[in-house]
């Protein structure tokens, strides 16, 4: 478990996207590592917050996320 | 006498007026739009700020206007407002150039605003920062006093009832999440501070009262 996860970094970064990316390029955008990733995905996944749910390959957030 | 020299160089202090408002206003309503009525209330290092590009920005119009500074082949006198305020929207650009150079032992020397530049605007801006981190520090410990008796998950709470309206779902449960996953009321606050500036710090306070 990571001590403090960017959640906030992630979200600024995803809401920019105009289309779905992956979770590497996520972590080259957010200089985070993948491990951290997963996590903060698993939380936005959780809340509804992602198109293509569990899919990390595919990343693109919800009308939900973005209202 | 003075009231001559003022009139004939009227373009030159609409230039300066025109750099004083915008490089303070920059830092205001730019930089620190968060803060920005500490910055107001310690506005010192903020005025020092404007009178510093305005210094610069007379300078650069004493220059242009004696010919010792040329813009290509735009004659200067005959649109003499038209250049002033040219150089007073755009002197911050300008007090980041390299105006002259000179040879010596063969290798260019570049000599101009710029070298003094980086030293008076970092210098100031560092202050101008410094204030501001004092004062929500103080602000953070007093609120940090006030929420003494609440747990960790009703600070939460009371911090999430403070965030602003227009945030999107997914950032308001990020900030949120980042909040409670700091488990110090001072870092919780911190926080909120950094992100969201001291006018919503002071909500948590009024929201408290009520």
């Amino acid at each position: 478990m990571t001590d403090h996860l960017h959640y906030n970094k992630v979200a600024t970064i995803l809401l920019k996207q105009t289309e779905s990316i992956s979770i590497e390029k996520l972590s080259i955008l957010s200089s985070l590592n993948i491990h951290e990733l997963k996590e903060i995905l698993r939380y936005f996944n959780k809340e509804g917050f992602l198109k293509y749910k569990e899919n990390l390959e595919k990343i693109e957030l919800t009308y939900k996320a973005k209202k | 006498m003075i009231m001559e020299i003022l009139q004939n160089n009227l373009h030159i202090i609409c230039s300066i007026l025109i750099t004083f408002l915008l490089s303070t206003s920059e830092i205001l309503f730019g930089k620190y739009k968060l803060n920005h009525a500490i910055l107001l209330k310690k506005r010192g290092y903020l005025i020092w700020y404007g009178i510093y590009f305005s210094i610069i920005c007379l300078i650069i119009n004493l220059l242009i206007f004696n010919g010792e500074l040329k813009i290509n082949s735009f004659d200067v006198t005959d649109n003499k407002w038209k250049t002033a305020i040219f150089i007073g929207i755009t002197i911050k650009a300008i007090a980041r150039m390299n105006l002259y150079s000179f040879k010596l032992e063969g290798k260019e020397i570049f000599v101009g605003p710029k070298l003094i530049n980086e030293i008076f605007e970092d210098f100031l801006e560092k202050k101008i920062s410094d204030n501001i981190d004092e004062e929500l520090l103080i602000e953070i410990k007093r609120i940090e006093k006030m929420v003494n008796k609440e747990t960790l998950g009703e600070l939460d709470k009371l911090i999430s009832q403070c965030f602003p309206n227009n945030l999107t779902e997914i950032k308001r449960k990020s900030h949120l999440k980042e909040i409670s996953q700091n488990k110090v009321k001072f870092d919780k606050l911190r926080y909120f501070a950094v992100k969201f500036g001291l006018k919503r710090l002071k909500q948590i306070e009024t929201l408290k009262k009520l």
